[in-house]
């Protein structure tokens, strides 16, 4: 303690030529601002690890007090929930949930920040048919901006077993793979009926299609989009509506649910198709008990890209959804990942936050964290699409091209998408937890209801939901 | 009692005989898988064809992502665990006093307090509790957790407790009271030794209560070396790929210091229930 | 077991009338003492059982709770399931056990034996027990399709469809808890004096007339208080219907609490979570009250 005014000089001196020696300023310490990011944990460890690098060059770059944790998406979410309920969240957060059960409904009850100078300031860069994902309802402010920043990607596509094809006496090649509407499914059913014959002991139980129509997935409800989408449908009007009743609408869903019940009646899709969690079908086709499913992540040549290079280049393929009973190319349904910013956060520096964002987003950091998920997500950035990884995927031992990722990229650039609808309505989140289109086709393929009474009945439940929601 | 011996002690032998068959057989198989290798998964079998420790290996050693926290889960259950077990003693201890000893008028309310927490469900409680936890910021810390837990243990604890020291002779309180000790003396030098032997059953009960428990754990914990052990092995539920056969070792390692105290204590435990309700009838 | 230990006791068993002297503390300051000795219990208790309640209570009043969940298919599927679960696993455990019991009420080393593995399913914890009998039924690589396709039976989706799926659930909860009720009733069973089965064979009752004139009238209020007892506790379960099917297949297989759950972190409401307490909140109270009446 100074008592004295030249004591007190010299331990001022003191201090202050002690901190010029410290490469830690304390003066500059005690202005240190602070940021609490929470993170989804990747699927693989080069994710985690490129995003704990740009972290660092963070908190070096700019001096700042970064402390980001690391979670499993169905925790991460319990813990957003809880956080916003006790108004005492983080500065960022990033869900792989935010898109469907996060951004939509916090941003209705107003407790999220506005990101539309983000979006407005990265625009150039971004490729614009993703970003209406973020761009919701504020039902406190009454008026609808972008109240996330949106990411990376993931869509629909299809994966067969070329070399089961090949067994069936069929051509493998996935060009030459039709892909009308009737055409398509047919080429599947044949698959199964030809290996049936050829050899009844080993593929005795192989089944054509892996179509997931289950309850408890969430595949189901994006094939079922998918369908929906060729059959011409849609749930809801750009501004929220229900107008799922509507005449065009209505009879699309009808075709829709009938398209899977007559699917699932024709033997060609395994019975347990009713109850297949998410992974169950990975785990079929895998084991090679059906020779394609239509899976919405990159998920299952990822598993063989690492557990069995063979079966990745050589042995199985990607192709895209076929072609509408109309002739048209599909449009395909993508949930884009979006990062938000509570407003009741623990430090409430919007500015540093969104910093922060924009940081992370820079093209070479971006790239290097997006391409440590092995293809599983894909840049939401024109820049970083570009890289050739997206367009040639991986490399693989003597010069074997890549036969997934590149039609996972073509389907993204070349194709028209959708993003899914809960921008539109927030009560869409609530409809997607309840699947309830899988229930409509347990209906269908259980209680063995006609495909429109099934419809009647989800359009009901969904605007019940709908008028619940506040 | 003496007639038709033979058919009796034979009908007997075979619903036995079913009965052991039927409590076994998912123990049998849960150690059956977890010797299965990871590529005999997937085909189903009555014996293991191919046994191996490696998926023991895998757990212990944290080589898949899966169990990647295993060592920090199991400091956790045991943390908890051991909290819970010195929290309950103590709770349950000086309740058990109070009402074995003190025999005050409140004490009715004090009974039928701890009965009433002890059969209301917990998860009833359970969302509540984690939008209090919430409110006041305790969710990922232990303390929420070890609240809980001290919560619903202690009246099955205080209870057992309190039944085995109505055993002891209030003659021994009066002699002491008489030599002047305190209540409070009378808790420490006397009360507390002599019922340590149940204060090491209900202890132990205490702790695996504890260790057991998923859905507060589930709820409070959030950060992934926060959580304990069950919570851990939830998770393998969630994803598309999971390993059931590290599962099942993991549950292996999980179940093995229950089984072994719960066959030590048996005994101890079922006893304050059972005398606390026959003597009612 | 005590006997043992008071004559262990150095003091002795001195029979003074000092029981005038003992009780030279008020009833007043008697409490006092009382209470400050319960007080960790009583404050744990107002802190993490009244305050709860207490939003569950404030829940229940609140009209739009009621509008929403009772509109709700999956809701009104879920009080079905659990009126099931409750009243079908709790009864039928309940009057196995007593069965067990009976069988099992003799000193023969069999006995004994078979009790030390029968106690194995209490033993090993929740989830354990629960992970190796969903791998069970799994309809694909589970051993029980193996087992009754070998028996001629075909396979099947067990935890596919709504009924085979609760089937599978009450036939967990069996096997978990009987060990622990036949337990409870073993105890009640030892309770019962030897003289009164004599008289009854010398009388000659056979097994079922004993049954009937002694053991039931002896056993029937703890056998009553157990079956109260285990409903409550099985309307509150959480763990084994989560882990077993999650509520699936189609949130069909829910019970109050994962529905609760579900609410909560699926749906995101939280309101609607504590609301479904709330909704068999004045249910539960009763139990409560009539069990604390009949077990005091």
């Amino acid at each position: 303690m100074a008592h004295t005014r030249r004591q007190f000089l010299k331990t001022a001196v003191g201090a202050a030529a002690a901190s010029g020696a410290l490469s830690f300023p304390m003066v500059s310490r005690a202005q240190q601002k602070k940021l609490t990011v929470w993170w989804n944990r990747g699927y693989y460890k080069e994710e985690d690890e490129a995003m704990l690098k740009i972290a660092d060059e963070f908190r070096k770059g700019k001096n700042v007090d970064l402390d980001i944790s690391f979670t499993i998406q169905e925790d991460l979410l319990k813990k957003i929930h809880s956080a916003m309920a006790a108004r005492r969240g983080p500065d960022v957060a990033f869900c792989f949930y935010n898109d469907w059960e996060v951004m939509p409904k916090y941003a209705w009850e107003g407790k999220l920040v506005e990101t539309t100078d983000v979006i407005n300031e990265l625009k150039p860069r971004y490729i614009e048919k993703f970003l209406p994902v973020a761009h919701v309802y504020d039902n406190v402010a009454k008026k609808r901006a972008y109240y996330g920043v949106p990411i990376e990607c993931q869509t629909m596509h299809i994966h067969y077993w070329r070399d089961l094809v090949k067994d069936a006496g069929m051509n493998d090649d996935p060009a030459k793979i039709p892909m009308d509407w009737n055409g398509y499914w047919d080429f599947w059913r044949k698959a199964q009926e030809a290996l049936r014959k050829k050899d009844p002991t080993k593929y005795g139980k192989v089944y054509g299609l892996g179509m997931t129509e289950s309850s408890s997935a969430t595949d189901t409800i994006y094939n079922f989009e998918m369908a929906l989408l060729s059959f011409g449908g849609t749930i809801f009007s750009e501004d929220g509506k229900v107008v799922a009743d509507q005449g065009a609408n209505r009879d699309a869903i009808v075709k829709t649910l009938k398209f899977f019940a007559d699917m699932f009646n024709s033997g060609y899709v395994p019975p347990d198709t009713l109850n297949w969690s998410d992974g169950d079908n990975n785990a079929n086709f895998h084991s090679k008990s059906i020779v394609m499913t239509p899976n919405p992540s990159v998920s299952i040549p990822a598993h063989q890209f690492f557990n069995n290079p063979d079966n990745y280049f050589n042995k199985s393929a990607t192709i895209e959804w076929p072609d509408g009973p109309d002739g048209k190319k599909p449009t395909y349904m993508v949930a884009v990942k979006t990062i938000l910013i509570p407003k009741d956060s623990t430090n409430k520096d919007v500015p540093l936050a969104k910093d922060f964002i924009k940081f992370v987003l820079e093209p070479n950091r971006f790239g290097e964290y997006i391409k440590g998920a092995n293809g599983r997500w894909f840049p939401a950035f024109k820049d970083v699409a570009a890289d050739p990884f997206f367009a040639k995927g991986q490399a693989g031992k003597g010069g074997a091209v890549d036969p997934h990722l590149p039609t996972v990229t073509r389907i993204y650039l070349e194709r028209t998408t959708r993003v899914f609808e809960h921008y539109k309505n927030p009560a869409n989140s609530q409809i997607y937890a309840e699947n309830v289109w899988g229930k409509a086709m347990s209906r269908t393929n259980v209680d063995k209801w006609p495909a429109d009474k099934a419809a009647d009945e989800a359009i009901g439940r969904i605007k019940t939901i709908v008028a619940q929601w506040r | 009692m003496n007639r038709h011996n033979w058919t009796t002690t034979a009908l007997r032998a075979a619903i036995l005989a079913i009965v052991t068959a039927w409590t076994i057989f998912p123990i049998y198989y849960m150690v059956t898988l977890a010797l299965t290798p990871w590529n005999d998964l997937f085909r189903p079998v009555y014996v293991v064809h191919h046994p191996t420790l490696d998926n023991f290996k895998f757990v212990l050693l944290q080589e898949s992502p899966f169990v990647k926290y295993f060592w920090r889960w199991l400091g956790n259950s045991l943390l908890v665990s051991t909290a819970v077990m010195l929290a309950v003693l103590a709770v349950a201890a000086l309740g058990s006093y109070a009402l074995a000893r003190i025999r005050f008028g409140l004490g009715r309310y004090v009974s039928g307090m701890t009965l009433f927490t002890y059969i209301i469900p917990a998860s009833f409680l359970s969302i509540p509790f984690f939008k209090i936890m919430g409110d006041y910021d305790l969710l990922d810390t232990y303390w929420a957790l070890i609240f809980a837990m001290t919560t619903f243990a202690a009246p099955y604890a205080l209870w057992v407790l309190w039944d085995y020291a109505k055993t002891i002779p209030n003659e021994i309180d009066e002699s002491a009271a008489i030599d002047g000790a305190g209540p409070v003396a009378i808790f420490f030098r006397m009360y507390l030794p002599l019922i340590t032997p149940t204060l090491i059953a209900v202890g132990t009960y205490a702790f695996f209560f504890a260790w057991n428990e998923y859905l507060y754990a589930v709820l409070l914990l959030q950060g992934e070396k926060m959580v304990t052990l069950p919570v851990g092995m939830g998770n393998f539920l969630t994803s598309d790929d999971s390993p059931w056969n590290l599962l099942m070792a993991l549950s292996v390692i999980y179940s093995i210091p229950p089984v072994i105290f719960y066959y030590i204590f048996r005994r101890y435990l079922t006893h304050g229930l059972v005398s606390g309700a026959v003597q009612g009838t | 077991m005590a006997n043992g230990l008071v004559s262990a006791n150095p003091r002795g068993l001195i029979a003074r009338s000092v029981t005038a002297a003992a009780d030279v503390l008020s009833p007043r300051s008697r409490n006092l003492q009382g209470l400050l000795f319960s007080l960790p219990l009583i404050l744990l208790f107002l802190a993490f059982v009244v305050y709860p309640l207490y939003f569950v209570v404030t829940q229940a009043l609140d009209r739009y709770t009621y509008e929403v969940l009772f509109s709700d298919p999956i809701y009104v599927q879920t009080v079905v399931n659990t009126l099931i679960y409750v009243g079908i696993a709790v009864n039928l455990k309940l009057f196995l056990a007593l069965l067990l019991s009976g069988l099992l009420d003799d000193d023969s080393r069999s006995t004994r034996f078979l009790s030390a593995i029968f106690l194995l399913p209490w033993a090993i914890p929740v989830l354990p027990g629960i992970l190796s009998v969903r791998w069970m039924m799994s309809s694909q690589w589970g051993i029980l399709n193996l087992i009754t396709e070998d028996l001629g039976l075909g396979t099947h989706h067990w935890l596919a469809s709504r009924w085979t799926a609760m089937t599978a659930l009450i036939l967990f909860h069996i096997w978990k808890y009987l060990p622990f009720w036949t337990v409870i009733l073993l105890a009640a069973r030892r309770g019962i004096p030897r003289q009164l089965y004599e008289a009854a064979s010398i009388d000659g009752a056979d097994t079922l007339q004993t049954f009937r004139y002694v053991s039931l009238p002896l056993l029937a209020g703890i056998y009553l208080i157990c079956s109260l007892l285990s409903m409550v506790f099985t309307m509150g379960d959480f763990t084994n219907v989560w882990l077993m099917t999650g509520g699936a297949p189609g949130d069909s297989t829910h019970v109050l609490a994962t529905l609760a759950y579900r609410y909560t972190f699926k749906v995101g409401k939280i309101d609607w979570g504590v609301g479904v307490f709330a909704t068999a909140l004045p249910v539960t109270l009763l139990f409560i009250f009539v069990l604390i009446k009949k077990i005091r």
